[in-house]
């Protein structure tokens, strides 16, 4: 297919040379003197961030340096040796964050819809898409709502079509893929409306509430904003109609399109031409119509505004833009506001009786004709005729769908013979009352005639004649219609701007192509096209062809990530999953976009695993429940997934889970640390804790910040580690002491001495714990019990000669002697406690 | 592109190095004038001062420039480590109940006073084989610590100690660097340049742990200045840039061949299989066209900045077809012909 735009729009615009940011540091032409002075220019990255600090940094440190040059430097000092430039390499413009976010929710509900109805159709059990779909849901992202709404549609859907057949999952696609773009296009549209609403604030100016909103970004970035995105509205827009919009799967053979893809560029006008006669076949809603509105909504050029100004004159006509106006009007089908116009000019203004009363009886259609073939006056013949223009979408409605086509057409031809009588030689020039008219009427009627030449005259745009070619001169809009339109406006207007790059290759289903320059103008919109398109079924020849290359600096940097779709290697993923790392990748530029970020990189089923594995690490802990949030994230999506990612997502939640251990213990918060270290499988960091706390108890004697450690431990905590559970039984014992139950502290006591739970260290303490038990009226310990901790006391007395002497005890004061004294005390209670036992 | 801000880091000398921690919220910069600053990215984004640290000696050496600062990772406390001129590597740890800008507000937990000569480099290994420590300075010797008890940070042992140059003079001419390779899925390894002969190797454990030069970076022409392994994020391959004297940013791909079906590099060694990588160039940079000071990849190996005698800092990032690419340049020069210094 020749290319409408020429050679030169195929080509992708190549990325040119970045521009310098100049920092100042040193006048122009003034670098050899810096290095002369033993400086030179240094970087450093800002982790998780587009940042970079740039200073002039010492080449060589002072003491490294020669005689000489050390003279030369010496006391030499700049105020720019000191600055730190902070630069920043790439943005998200602050005002799109709201827009970043409710675009992800309506990305995350279409996934989750999508998974329903694989789920749906992979299984057999009811529901079983919604768990898989919360289990997908992590952090907690402004859209949520949304988000969940969707899913209970999207279950819905699943629903519905386990009754049906496999073509129903298809539709069930469909719908999944028209209701996120239909979805998409809405965002866009809220967007583009705040801007609007913002720009109007910051341009009042006054208003502190205005100022606050928008601090951030001035006016000037606010337009920029919306004037770029008022134009990926118009891209998305046609894009839907083009391809996501629903009525392709109700509508003929388009049907096709998800369960088949083409096979080469040879199917690509049968696919046009699918789309086409499914445009004539659904509620009326044609292709056509859509383009009307595409281009009522994106390319007005202020209609409404033009009409008031004009109304509002003591004499419209004289307007000197009345006439384009009518024009403008009649290419866009808005009639009605054409009509109303054409019925103020003074010379050909008509009582409204005539055009009833005498053929109130005929057929309305039949009446138009004969009214418009008829009247003596060219206004009147004008509307008659546009009111009677027989349109395909009605025509649609009307019939079934090849007898309403042939019928449409034979009625179309006959109203387009009327038009001709009335338009041809000789039939206009009696008509005009004042002969300067007779340039506009010609032009209007060679609208209204579908004269090429002068509706691309007319036009004023590119978008405008199109649609206009297709009211007037291809009705039933085929494929090979649409080439040869594409050919007219393009000669015509030769447009060259990026926007009309992306909607041409739109409209020349050159998916390629469209994805290439959509590249260029915005990385969202690119994005979410390679996404739905993918979605769609679109994609995967062009993938395998490998001529799906991206441009510019746009892509996740990764040196042969993605390799032509032969998505085999470890290092390769699909073309749709590299759009979306690089598109993360630019949202981690904004911290308040990193949460957009990782869900982004959460879609991605090769290499999301291992990019939020070296992500959410670096989010700063600064509150508990973001804390918790990113540890219940990396959970969730460790489950999500099998092997190696799992496992890098639960080596990023242990390294969560070391960095709160760490903070909780330079915090004092033993406790917690405890249990963030045994999460963080550090279980000689925990021993070590315990030992510290067994440690500090022994030299202060004083229970309480152990206890209120031990009981900071939840429940869950306790029996995973050795040592904690000592802990925890140790006290049990005390709080045993404290409930009296003295038999049962005795057997406690007995159980963590003879089975080894306790430390070594710590024996002699809970020796000395034995003594008020001894002492007691009631007789705790058998002949065995008394036995065993003879032995333990033998054991603590040899060791403590050997060491000489042990460490201060927590019953007793401080010092080696009394130590002893503590132990001998204990020795004859246990004899005591012998014979009492024998009894 | 855009300068956000700029701030007055307030030494008394030149500035060295300049460190962000593990987050990108502290930033901690090293001069000339015996000091380490300790920086805070506040709610706005401004940078404030959070302490000033003297790393001078506390005995009669002579004060001495502090060369560089690297942050550990943050599961073992907010630590970095600076080494010196003076041949120090002091490791430090903030105090999060002492008041900022105090004096106390960090404390000295260890300083390793191996090495013979200026201390170049230093870095944290990663995190997962716990709190080391790599250095290498003029002395020509690679030295590997370990903290003994990873939550105190007090006491260091040296594990290894490799001569990479043998036979130089405590203050040699030239320049070393070092860097870790980051990869979970691999034993420890890293890229160590050699500023006396010009080359950069691979250094990893042998099958008796013991250190050992194995692949080479080839094709330098001048004094490596830098060497700096991207995290390698899951990918097959490894890429280590190297920052040259004369004057081209290199970017080499490591390629494993002990595990492919490329039976000819597999080599036996003492009953196990040794690794062997293959080594190509994949990207020759010559933009610069003037001596290259630093290399550095972002956190997920994706973009590289390099910065060079052309007054220039470029960020480089690997595009759909055409190798790396060019994305960003930042420059020292006055932009127009202000005269002003």
């Amino acid at each position: 297919m020749p290319s409408p735009s020429g050679q030169a729009a195929d080509r992708a615009p190549s990325a040119p040379q970045p521009e310098t940011l100049y920092l100042g540091i040193c006048p122009r032409g003034g670098l050899d003197e810096l290095h002369a002075l033993n400086r030179r220019i240094q970087a450093a990255q800002r982790p998780l961030s587009k940042d970079v600090v740039v200073f002039a940094a010492a080449r060589t440190a002072k003491e490294a340096l020669t005689e000489a040059e050390r003279a030369r430097a010496q006391g030499v000092r700049f105020p720019q040796d000191q600055l730190l430039h902070v630069t920043r390499w790439q943005e998200v413009p602050a005002t799109r964050a709201p827009f970043v976010h409710a675009a992800l929710g309506v990305f995350l509900a279409a996934e989750q819809q999508w998974q329903a109805v694989a789920d749906a159709g992979g299984g057999d059990h009811a529901g079983a898409g919604a768990p898989r779909a919360r289990a997908a849901r992590g952090l907690g992202v402004g859209a949520a709502a949304t988000a969940g709404s969707a899913v209970r549609r999207g279950a819905g859907a699943a629903g519905a079509l386990r009754a049906d057949s496999l073509d129903g999952r298809a539709r069930a696609r469909l719908a999944v893929v028209s209701q996120a773009s239909a979805g998409l296009r809405r965002e866009i549209y809220n967007h583009v409306r705040s801007l609007e609403v913002q720009a109007a604030q910051a341009a009042r100016g006054a208003g502190a509430a205005a100022a606050a909103t928008t601090a951030a970004a001035s006016a000037d970035e606010i337009r920029q904003e919306a004037a770029l995105y008022a134009g990926v509205h118009s891209v998305w827009h046609l894009a839907h109609i083009l391809f996501f919009d629903d009525y392709h799967a109700t509508g003929g053979g388009a049907s096709g399109m998800l369960t088949t893809t083409a096979a080469s560029a040879a199917a690509f006008g049968g696919r046009q031409q699918s789309a086409a006669a499914a445009a004539s076949a659904h509620d009326g809603k044609t292709m056509l119509e859509d383009l009307k509105q595409w281009l009522a909504l994106n390319h007005t050029h202020d209609i409404q505004g033009q009409f008031e100004e004009i109304v509002a004159m003591v004499n419209p006509t004289s307007h000197p833009n009345f006439w384009t106006y009518i024009f403008k009007c009649l290419l866009r089908g808005q009639f009605d506001a054409a009509t109303t116009m054409l019925e103020l000019l003074p010379a050909y203004k008509t009582s409204d009786a005539l055009g009833g009363g005498r053929l109130g009886g005929m057929p309305a259609s039949l009446r138009a004709a004969v009214s418009a073939t008829s009247t003596s006056n060219p206004v009147e013949a004008l509307k008659a005729l546009v009111k009677s223009m027989p349109l395909a979408s009605a025509a649609a409605s009307a019939g079934s769908v090849g007898g309403g086509s042939a019928q449409f057409q034979q009625r179309r031809m006959a109203w387009k013979e009327d038009v001709l009588f009335v338009f041809s030689d000789g039939r206009l020039s009696p008509l005009l009352v004042d002969e300067r008219d007779r340039r506009h009427f010609e032009t209007a009627f060679g609208i209204v005639a579908g004269v090429e030449a002068t509706i691309l005259e007319a036009s004023t745009t590119w978008q405008e004649a199109f649609v206009a070619l297709g009211m007037f001169v291809y009705p039933q809009l085929q494929g090979s219609d649409v080439q040869e339109m594409l050919a007219a406006v393009a000669e015509r207007f030769a447009p060259t701007a990026l926007l009309d790059r992306v909607q041409l290759a739109l409209l020349e289903m050159d998916i390629p192509k469209a994805i290439r320059f959509a590249s260029t103008l915005d990385w969202w919109l690119a994005t979410h096209l390679v996404e739905l398109f993918d979605k769609s079924g679109l994609l995967g020849d062009f993938e395998a062809a490998g001529t799906l290359g991206p441009v510019g600096s746009f892509g996740p940097g990764w040196a042969g990530g993605w390799a032509g779709g032969n998505a085999q290697g470890r290092d390769e993923c699909t073309l749709s999953e590299w759009y979306r790392l690089a598109y993360a990748d630019y949202l981690t530029s904004e911290p308040t976009l990193w949460r957009a970020a990782l869900e982004y990189y959460a879609s991605c089923a090769r290499h999301g695993a291992e990019m939020l594995e070296a992500l959410v690490p670096r989010i700063p802990l600064d509150s508990d429940v973001k804390a918790r949030k990113l540890l219940a994230f990396c959970e969730a999506q460790a489950r999500r997934r099998g092997g190696a990612g799992a496992a890098g997502l639960r080596a990023a939640k242990r390294q969560l889970h070391r960095v709160i251990a760490r903070r909780a213990m330079a915090g004092g918060r033993l406790g917690e640390a405890i249990a963030h270290y045994l999460d963080g499988g550090q279980g000689q960091a925990v021993t070590a804790l315990c030992n510290r706390l067994l440690g500090e108890y022994l030299t202060s004697g004083d229970a309480r910040p152990f206890n209120a450690v031990v009981d900071s431990l939840h429940p869950s905590v306790v029996f995973r580690h050795e040592r904690v559970a000592f802990l925890a039984r140790y006290r049990d014992l005390h709080k045993l002491y404290e409930a009296q139950s003295y038999v049962q502290a005795g057997g406690l006591l007995i159980m963590l001495l003879s089975s080894n739970a306790a430390p070594r260290a710590f024996w002699r303490a809970l020796l000395l714990d034995a003594i008020p038990l001894l002492e007691g009226e009631v007789v705790v310990f058998s002949v065995e019990d008394t036995f065993e901790l003879m032995r333990c006391l033998e054991e603590v007395s040899a060791r403590g000669r050997r060491s000489g002497g042990v460490r201060g005890a927590p019953t007793s004061g401080s010092g080696p002697g009394e130590a002893d004294e503590a132990l001998d005390v204990l020795r004859l209670a246990l004899t005591r406690n012998l014979s009492r036992a024998m009894v | 592109m855009t300068q956000l801000t700029t701030f007055e880091a307030g030494h008394e000398d030149l500035i060295h190095g300049v460190a962000y921690d593990f987050y990108g919220t502290k930033l901690a910069t090293c001069s000339s004038d015996q000091r380490i600053k300790v920086w805070e990215a506040d709610d706005t984004g401004a940078w404030v001062l959070n302490e000033v640290i003297k790393a001078r000696a506390a005995g009669l050496r002579p004060a001495s420039s502090v060369i560089k600062v690297a942050w550990a990772h943050p599961e073992f406390g907010l630590v970095f480590a600076s080494c010196s001129a003076d041949r120090q590597i002091r490791v430090w740890e903030e105090q999060e109940h002492e008041q900022r800008r105090s004096g106390h507000r960090w404390v000295k937990r260890a300083e390793l006073t191996d090495a013979k000569g200026s201390v170049h480099d230093i870095e944290f290994a990663p995190n997962h084989f716990g709190a080391k420590l790599a250095s290498i300075g003029a002395d020509g010797h690679l030295r590997i610590y370990e903290a003994m008890d990873p939550i105190k940070l007090h006491e260091w042992t040296l594990m290894d100690d490799i001569e990479i140059a043998p036979g130089i003079s405590k203050e040699s001419e030239g320049l070393f660097c070092l860097s870790w390779c980051q990869s979970r899925m691999e034993p420890q390894m890293m890229v160590v340049g050699c500023g006396r002969d010009n080359t950069a190797r691979i250094y990893r454990q042998d099958s008796h742990n013991k250190w050992v030069a194995y692949e080479q970076l080839p094709g330098h022409g001048d004094v490596i200045c830098d060497v700096a392994w991207a995290p390698s994020m899951g990918r097959t391959y490894h890429l280590i840039a190297t920052a040259c004297k004369d004057g081209h940013v290199r970017i080499f791909k490591l390629t494993d061949e002990s595990s492919g079906s490329g039976g000819a590099a597999v080599i036996p060694q003492g009953g196990q299989v040794r690794r062997r990588f293959r080594v190509e160039c994949v990207a020759d940079l010559r933009d610069h066209n003037a001596e290259v000071w630093r290399v550095e990849w972002n956190i997920t190996g994706t973009i590289l900045s390099s910065s060079g005698d052309d007054g220039k800092v470029r960020m480089w990032k690997a595009s759909f077809t055409e190798g790396w690419k060019c994305i960003s340049v930042m420059g020292a020069e006055f932009d127009g012909d202000a005269p002003t210094k």
